[in-house]
């Protein structure tokens, strides 16, 4: 059941009123989690046993861990979360990654090793949900008190809005929300629904229909472009993913307020940026702070060695490609940004006007860079295969001539498309949605609603999954 | 668990919400509504989005299908040819289920079918050698995508509420009818052509129909002549993987008592002589059949089929679909020796 369905507006009609009826907290948080495992079951039923198990196990290690009084205690079931939540992402998520790359390593050595197709299917929202259970029970290793309720922690876990592809919610985020009885408010209601309706707008018009078609014409057949093609690919793409996921993260946050619930922003004009750091805490926020308090930090951080401070970056990067899927395309493309904060790190401590200048023009001048060379990246990212990231490199750097033949209305589109995002993004670059909403007359919201709701029902429905629902 | 959200962007703006809406909705319902109006009143009709979830929600008709239970698989040849009601009228069989994907190759999707321990049903193969033949692999990728998007759909109990919801509408509003989708509108009148209803649609039982009478045939017969033409014939090695891949999938299939028929449908004019050319009959066509074992039907083998015109050199015209049916289903049957 994906959000821009109608089988899910008659899913959440239910839930919303289901929510309303009076009946004791305990009770509308109890039929909250039915509700989102029935929402979860919908894709695959069977794989609602593995978000029980990573709700079971940590709920458990974590009590333990509060309790132990010895370190060792503590370490050993900080290492049975991990091991559980770590173990089924690496089951489902890379096992046949590391089988085919053992192949490939078998192959570039002279042998021959044939085994059988593993045939897994990837259960939906999975590198989403370990990773929120398991910043829970590291919570609790670092000297946090365990939630007493494993209500509210089964729901802080399966929580519909967020369950398949984020934001990944901390639990302190989450939890204490569950404490005082919530009832959904004209307010909450008026702006969650104004939320979704923004959301679908950025899926359903910006990303699939208007940018997708030109992204998709030009990595078919990377091969065949030239500069110009390859350039307005990547472009398209640029801003498909990003309407396509800010618009999932925007439907979450509209669905959770419509139930009196708040997620953390998960996207703040993230194409607007000066400078890659500024990048990384404008994209995917509750990913990125993830990787940098779980993983960053603990490694060092910046407060090591230069070098060591480089290697820490680059790591993250690494790691935080390889999170997005089982494929040496995502960790070339982590590395790459990995590469980017660390180079941009050198030049601060050397040149630091050059990264955060203070007239209109230079920081103009910086911001389009970063724009460029994140777009540059996503080459690696989208592309289907290595020979052609390659190629499409080539073509975006040489200056090739190609003779793919793109349709000019889309490219049209996505041209428009592409405008609309980067002055959205720079003119929202300080504000918030709510602050420009908060300021606009009441039937001045009216029009802008009603214009996204008949372009949402004038686009043609081609069924694009949410790109991020493949992680 | 002491933080919580601290910042203030992410909190409800306040109302007033009812009138909000209420004016929102007041004002879509209108645009919407005269949207409609001003479409219908222009002749267009309803027509269903060939979407993924239409195809999906067929393909898991093919589940447990035996004989005389069929299937077509193919591409815009087998689409716009084939009136499944008419073909399973005239021989007595259920309509067959319509899986074929314009410009994709037939080849993964009779694969999945082999691979698909429930299936023993007649599958009906339209070779078009350009296509099923296809050096670059592109049509094979893009049809295996959907084999593959449609396995994900496929888990998804309920994915037949979204397939039934969505033919509801398609059958229903002409707003949402791919014929009015804003590119296209954009591009007929950059193209200077009048805003007409569309040559080509789709219904929900995912036959095409093709009304040659709302365009102009030479010039898209030109069309298709110059997109062939950039075309080559596979290496052998290409053609004899594709073979043995086929090969094998009837072997399955009739392993379980199905059966498999290839069918040639017909192309005229240029572009049938230059089909003939590239891709000669005696090293495709024949060879297929005899590596397979597999009956085939070549429109140029019968009378009965090689009357019917193809106005743009490739496809069949939408009132030629039902006669065209009904003549093949009735080869079909002798040929397969598959009996209600």
């Amino acid at each position: 059941m994906v959000f821009d369905s109608f089988s899910f507006l008659l899913f959440f009609a239910v839930v919303v009123a289901g929510y309303q009826l009076p009946l004791r907290w305990r009770v509308r948080k109890g039929l909250l989690l039915v509700f989102s495992y029935a929402f979860y079951a919908a894709w695959n039923p069977p794989f609602v046993v593995l978000i029980w198990l990573s709700t079971g196990i940590d709920w458990f290690a974590s009590r333990r861990i509060a309790a132990a009084t010895s370190r060792g205690v503590k370490r050993a079931f900080l290492g049975l979360s991990l091991a559980t939540n770590l173990g089924l992402l690496g089951f489902f998520k890379y096992g046949g990654f590391l089988l085919e790359t053992f192949v490939e390593v078998v192959r570039a050595l002279g042998g021959d090793f044939q085994p059988a197709a593993p045939d897994i299917i990837l259960p939906i929202g999975i590198s989403f949900y370990t990773f929120q259970t398991l910043s829970y029970t590291i919570d609790v290793y670092r000297g946090e008190e365990p939630w007493p309720s494993f209500l509210d922690f089964a729901l802080y876990v399966t929580f519909f809005p967020q369950l398949v592809a984020g934001p990944i919610v901390r639990s302190g985020e989450f939890l204490p929300q569950t404490q005082q009885p919530k009832r959904s408010t004209a307010d909450d209601l008026g702006w969650g629904a104004s939320l979704i309706v923004i959301g679908l707008f950025f899926k359903v018009v910006l990303a699939d229909a208007m940018l997708a078609p030109t992204s998709d014409a030009v990595f078919a057949e990377a091969e065949k472009a030239g500069f110009l093609a390859a350039w307005a690919g990547v472009f398209a793409f640029s801003g498909q993913i990003y309407f396509d996921f800010a618009g999932y993260s925007t439907i979450a946050i509209g669905a959770a307020r419509c139930l009196g619930f708040t997620l953390p922003l998960n996207f703040r004009s993230p194409y607007a940026s000066i400078g890659f750091s500024d990048f990384w805490r404008r994209w995917h926020i509750s990913l990125s702070s993830w990787l940098r308090d779980y993983l960053y930090i603990p490694l060092g951080g910046n407060r090591r060695r230069p070098v060591r401070v480089s290697m820490n970056l680059l790591v993250t990067m690494l790691l935080g490609g390889l999170w997005h899927g089982a494929s040496w395309l995502f960790v070339l493309w982590g590395g790459l940004h990995g590469l980017f904060l660390a180079t941009e790190r050198k030049v601060r401590e050397r040149f630091p006007r050059w990264v955060e200048p203070g007239g209109a023009i230079g920081r103009g001048f910086v911001m389009l860079g970063t724009y460029l060379l994140v777009s540059y990246a996503w080459v690696f990212f989208r592309s289907d295969n290595l020979a052609s990231a390659v190629s499409l490199s080539r073509a975006m750097w040489t200056g090739r001539s190609g003779t793919i033949d793109l349709n000019v209305v889309q490219l049209e589109f996505a041209l428009t498309a592409t405008l609309f995002m980067l002055v959205g993004n720079v003119l929202m670059r300080e504000r918030s949605l709510a602050g420009v909403t908060d300021r606009l007359p009441w039937w001045g919201r009216s029009v802008l609603l009603a214009v996204m709701l008949v372009a949402i029902a004038l686009s043609p429905g081609n069924d694009r999954a949410f790109l991020y629902f493949q992680f | 668990m002491h933080s919580s959200i601290s910042n203030s962007e992410n909190v409800a703006v306040r109302g007033p919400w009812g009138r909000t809406w209420i004016l929102a909705l007041a004002l879509t319902v209108g645009a919407l509504a005269g949207v409609e109006s001003e479409w219908r009143s222009r002749g267009f009709e309803p027509a269903v989005a060939d979407s993924a979830r239409l195809w999906s929600a067929h393909r898991r008709r093919a589940e447990g299908l035996g004989l005389p239970g069929s299937v077509i698989v193919g591409a815009s040849r087998a689409q716009y040819a084939i009136d499944p009601s008419a073909f399973g009228d005239e021989v007595g069989w259920p309509a067959p289920i319509q899986l074929s994907l314009q410009g994709r190759s037939p080849l993964p999707i009779l694969t999945d079918l082999a691979a698909d321990p429930t299936f023993s049903g007649l599958v009906v193969v339209d070779l078009t050698e350009r296509i099923y033949f296809d050096r670059t692999r592109q049509r094979e990728r893009r049809a295996r995508q959907r084999v593959e998007e449609s396995r994900a759909l496929g888990a998804n109990p309920v994915a037949f509420i979204e397939a039934a919801i969505d033919a509801w509408i398609g059958d229903t509003f002409v707003f949402r009818s791919p014929a009015v989708a804003p590119d296209r509108l954009l591009a007929l009148t950059q193209d200077g052509f009048s805003i007409e209803p569309d040559e080509r649609w789709v219904e929900a039982d995912r036959s095409a129909k093709m009304d040659f009478s709302r365009v102009d045939p030479v010039r898209r017969h030109r069309r298709w002549l110059d997109a062939f033409r950039a075309e080559q014939a596979p290496p052998r090695r290409v053609r004899d993987r594709i073979v043995g891949v086929t090969s094998d999938a009837v072997k399955r299939i009739r392993a379980r008592g199905g059966e498999v028929v290839f069918v040639r449908f017909p192309s005229k004019g240029a572009l049938g002589a230059l089909e003939r050319k590239v891709f000669p009959r005696e090293e495709y066509w024949d060879v297929l059949l005899r590596r397979t074992g597999a009956p085939g039907i070549h429109f140029s083998d019968y009378e009965s089929l090689q009357s019917f015109e193809t106005p743009d050199g490739s496809h069949l015209d939408r009132r030629d679909a039902e006669a065209f049916s009904r003549a093949l289903a009735r080869l079909v049957r002798e040929k397969t020796a598959v009996r209600p």
